[in-house]
This record gives C-alpha cells, sequence and structure tokens, in this order.
C-alpha cells in the first residue's frame, strides 16, 4: 500500500536529512578548524577527530585497542542485559500471577528501586574491586527494574476472560502462565527490555566513567583528563551508534515476534 | 495433565471491578501497580516486609554472617547518619551536602525544562526546528547523560557548572521528547477549530495545545527528574567537590562502607521524594487537565 508519492516524500526526507548532515559538518569545521572560533583544547575539530579516528583504529589508546575496548563494554553490558531479563522476567511473572509473592517482594522493590544504580558505583567497587564484575553487578541492578515493572503490567493488564477460559479448560498453573500470560504479557515484556536496554548503556557508561580498565568510558574519561577532546566526542559517538542499533535490533526483533 | 483444584481464580487480574473507573492508560496502570494508589496498603503489609527485611539484615551482620567490612547493618548506618548530622565528613555534613545536591539539582533542572519546553515548540512549530534541529537532536539521543561528564570536565573544568551541564543535559532530552509528541498528539480539528476563533499562533500554543498536552508534558517532567537526579549522582560522583555524590565517592576513598551506605540512604530518600512531588503533580494534572 506504499504509493509513489510516498515514496518520493520518504526519498526527499532523506536528501534533507543528507544536506542537514553535511551543513553540520561545514559549519563545525568553518567554526573550529578554520576559524578557531572555540579551542582546539577543548573542543573537537573535524580534522582532529578524522586525525584522532585513524589513531585510534591503529594503535588503541590508554594502553588497550579500540575494538578490545569496543567488544568489553559490549559483552559486559549484553552478558548483564541477558541475565537481568531472565531473572526480571521471572520475577515480574511471579509477582504479577501471586498477590502473596508480589505483597512480599514489592514494598522491597521499591525500596532498592529509589536508589539509584549509580549511587550503587562506590559500593560495589568497594565489594568487588575495580574489575568487570562491579560493573556488570551496576548494570544488572539498573536493568532489571524495568523489566520486572513491565512484566507486572503486563501480566495486570491481560484480558481477564482468557485466563479464567483456561481455567475452567483445566489448564494447570504452569500451563496457564506458560500458554496464555507469558503470549500475553509478551509485548509488555519486551518494551520492559528495551527500556531496560536504554537504562543499561547509561549504568554501563557511568560505572566506566568511574572506575574500569576498559571499556568506552574508560577510554573517555582518560581522554578528558588527557586534554582530548577528538576522543571524547569519538567515545561518544561509538556509545550512540552501538546503542541506537541495539535499539532498533530490539525494535525489529518485537516486530519479528509480536505478530498478532 | 489435568488440574483438580478448580477454585476461585487466583490471578488478580481477574478481579478488576474497582479499577474500572479509573482512566485506563498505561501511566495510571503503572501508578497503580507500583503503588502510588496503595498508600493504605503499603502502611499494612509493606511495613511488615521491609520490618523483616531489616531485621533480618540486622542479625546477619551482628552474627558475623555478612562482615560488616563490605556491608554495615542497619543500626550502623542509622549512627553514621546521625553523627554524619553533626560531625561533618570530607567538609561538609550531610544537610549541607544534600542541599548542595538539591539547589544544583533544581536549577540545572529548571533550565532543562525551559530549554526542552521552547525546543519541542521550535520544532514542532517552524520548518528549520523540524528539518535542522530535529536532526541535531536525533543525532545525540542514543547518547546516555552520563556520557556528557568527559566534555563537562573538558568545558567547565572543575567548576559548579560541569555536573549542572550533566543534569541539565539528563533532564533536558525526556522533557523536550515528551512535550514533542505531546504536541504532535493534539487533535488537528482541535487546531483548526481555534483559528476559527481569531487566536494567532502564539495563543494557540499558549491557549490550546499546551494545555491539550499537559498530561504528556507533565510525564516527561517526571521521567526527565528521574534521569536528572541519576546524573547529578554520577556527575558528582565523578567531578563533584561539593554534594551527595561526592560524599559516598570520598567515603569510597576512605574504605568506609557505613558513611557509603549512610549517602546512599540520603540519596535514595530525596530521589524518591522528588519522586513523589512530581506524582502528585501528575495525579493533580490528571485531575484538572483537558482530556482530549
Amino acid at each position: 500500500m506504499i504509493s509513489e508519492a510516498m515514496i518520493g516524500k520518504h526519498r526527499l526526507k532523506w536528501i534533507q536529512t543528507i544536506l542537514v548532515y553535511i551543513g553540520f559538518l561545514l559549519i563545525w569545521w568553518i567554526t573550529v578548524d578554520k576559524t578557531r572560533f572555540v579551542s582546539v583544547r577543548t573542543f573537537p575539530s573535524l580534522s582532529g577527530v578524522i586525525a584522532s579516528a585513524d589513531k585510534l583504529v591503529k594503535y588503541g589508546y590508554a594502553g588497550t585497542s579500540l575494538a578490545s575496548d569496543v567488544l568489553s563494554s559490549l559483552e559486559l553490558l549484553l552478558a548483564s542485559l541477558i541475565v537481568a531479563s531472565i531473572f526480571g522476567t521471572a520475577l515480574g511473572l511471579l509477582m504479577g500471577t501471586s498477590r502473596k509473592i508480589y505483597w512480599l517482594i514489592n514494598p522491597l522493590f521499591n525500596l532498592f528501586r529509589s536508589i539509584s544504580p549509580i549511587a550503587w558505583i562506590p559500593i560495589a567497587i568497594l565489594w568487588f574491586g575495580i574489575n568487570p564484575r562491579a560493573e556488570g553487578f551496576i548494570i544488572l541492578y539498573a536493568a532489571i527494574t524495568p523489566c520486572i515493572i513491565n512484566t507486572i503490567v503486563g501480566v495486570r493488564s491481560l484480558d481477564s476472560s482468557l485466563t479464567e477460559y483456561a481455567l475452567v479448560a483445566g489448564a494447570g498453573r504452569w500451563r496457564r502462565v506458560k500458554s496464555v500470560v507469558i503470549p500475553g504479557a509478551l509485548p509488555s515484556i519486551m518494551t520492559g527490555i528495551r527500556l531496560s536496554l536504554q537504562i543499561s548503556w547509561m549504568a554501563l557508561v557511568a560505572a566506566e566513567l568511574v572506575g574500569s580498565k576498559a571499556g568506552i568510558g574508560h577510554i573517555m574519561i582518560i581522554a578528558s583528563r588527557e586534554l582530548q577532546p577528538n576522543i571524547v566526542l569519538i567515545g561518544m559517538l561509538l556509545i550512540a551508534l552501538c546503542a541506537g542499533v541495539m535499539d532498533l535490533g530490539i525494535r525489529r526483533l518485537e516486530a519479528k515476534f509480536i505478530s498478532w | 495433565m489435568v488440574s483438580k483444584d478448580i477454585e476461585a481464580p487466583r490471578f488478580p487480574m481477574a478481579s478488576s471491578g474497582e479499577t474500572e473507573l479509573r482512566p485506563r492508560t498505561r501511566g495510571w496502570r503503572i501508578a497503580e501497580i507500583v503503588g502510588i494508589g496503595h498508600l493504605r496498603w503499603m502502611l499494612g503489609e509493606a511495613v511488615l516486609s521491609i520490618a523483616v527485611f531489616l531485621l533480618g539484615w540486622q542479625l546477619m551482620v551482628q552474627y558475623g554472617v555478612i562482615n560488616d567490612r563490605f556491608i554495615p547493618s542497619p543500626l550502623q548506618v542509622l549512627a553514621t547518619l546521625e553523627t554524619l548530622l553533626s560531625s561533618p565528613f570530607a567538609g561538609n555534613t550531610i544537610q549541607s551536602d544534600a542541599l548542595a545536591s538539591l539547589i544544583l539539582f533544581a536549577i540545572a533542572y529548571v533550565a532543562g525544562l525551559v530549554a526542552g519546553l521552547l525546543l519541542a515548540v521550535v520544532i514542532e512549530f517552524s520548518i528549520f526546528g523540524k528539518a535542522v534541529i530535529r536532526r541535531l537532536v536525533d543525532l545525540v539521543r542514543y547518547v546516555p547523560p552520563i556520557a556528557w561528564v568527559p566534555f563537562a570536565i573538558l568545558w567547565f573544568g572543575t567548576s559548579i557548572l560541569a555536573p549542572a551541564f550533566v543534569i541539565f543535559m539528563g533532564s533536558f532530552s525526556p522533557i523536550m521528547l515528551n512535550a514533542l509528541s505531546g504536541l504532535q498528539s493534539v487533535p488537528q480539528e482541535l487546531i483548526e477549530y481555534s483559528e476559527t476563533t481569531g487566536r494567532n499562533r502564539a495563543r494557540i500554543i499558549s491557549d490550546v495545545m499546551l494545555p491539550a498536552s499537559l498530561g504528556q508534558l507533565v510525564a516527561g517532567m517526571r521521567i526527565g527528574s528521574g534521569v536528572g537526579w541519576q546524573s547529578l549522582i554520577g556527575a558528582e560522583l565523578i567531578i563533584g567537590t561539593t554534594g551527595l555524590g561526592y560524599l559516598i565517592e570520598q567515603a569510597q576513598q576512605n574504605l568506609d562502607p557505613q558513611i557509603m551506605v549512610g549517602g546512599m540512604v540520603a540519596i535514595g530518600i530525596l530521589g524518591a521524594s522528588i519522586d513523589v512531588v512530581f506524582a502528585l503533580v501528575e495525579r493533580y494534572t490528571h485531575k484538572v487537565g483537558i482530556t482530549v
């Protein structure tokens, strides 16, 4: 149902986008590289970013190669996110389907939810030292919250006639959860995982900035201490790129899984 | 595998009689489930559950199951908080740290609010905004606010502006994105109708569109306050010279878990209070706001 006019409009938008970004690069180049309107010591310049990117790819920075830094960040994030979504969804299902468990856990959940994950960074470093386990703990702590909340919301907003029907049809508790509750709550669960992804990035970057031995955030904080604005910008672009691609991926997954 | 127990369904969603009167929006459902509407209930079961947790924690530390060099007991934390009220740690008492954090948060948050609102209006109502600013915003959308800390260090050094900038970035973007989607969700007929009443564009924005998108806007303000508070703690941890984030960072340098947990409790209480204020505002706007 896509008409030719719409394709034309779509293409026009793309051309517009590219033009805007080219214009942006041009203005950036003029204000920083050409006229030195702002100091290149604190502000990234176009030529500087290209040169730094080249160096970064070839030699790495702060003792590690760029690829290993990006990979270590991504690995940590994905591992923590997967664990968080499994446990978060399970806990959410328990809290959503059983009043007793909900009453038991929810007050504590709210208690811990009010302490932001970033405030746990110092004590995580005390517990685990400066290593990926501390960062993983922070990401896990941050990512599990949206999973739990959205799973509960998903379970609670199910059409009650469906579960009643399953009950009448003689399905046991586990059957009901497996074939009625989980499929019904899936859209909400996926939303939770997507929110978790966003929060995970925030937690990961914060943990890496405060104390880490590798990762994109590690590069950025060292670069800012050594007055390397170009490298800081490259770090930010890498984060935006990875986070954006992962978000798109989850959206795709969502659309594929939830086709009904 | 036919289960024999045919009793009343234990599933909570089966009993939805009383909630039917409330608006069935997502925000309300979350508020209901997470517990704002359950104040009475929270005083009963919640107190019990938390009391059991605290008691267990206290006993575990007291009898050495958990080493108090890693996790202090609740009573130790309470005692530490009391000492921190009168004797300064790292240059400040805890209430002056809390005040410093709150003031910084308030100023940067208001700046983020104003900028977010203005930008949302500019993006929605001007061609330049739609074509250019929108795309620049899209560019930095996936950057978590904390990632601005290195630039904040480069641009503002150790001055108070550095953490303020990070909070600003944190609160600004959810406010702007929510305001924008609020403005976009105002029905076209409403705008067309108000055009026929002879209002000019500025009046339409202020009289019709902003009130009509108030719900979304306030939701964005609440999210922005949460992200802003998180960003504040992160920024103070890394570049702070005062504030609660700086307090727990200094406690970490001194390997003092009691002050750390004390600081975390203070951060939690203040964060939750800010959220409760916004939740009340949200509730109020649901009552008075124009529902389209």
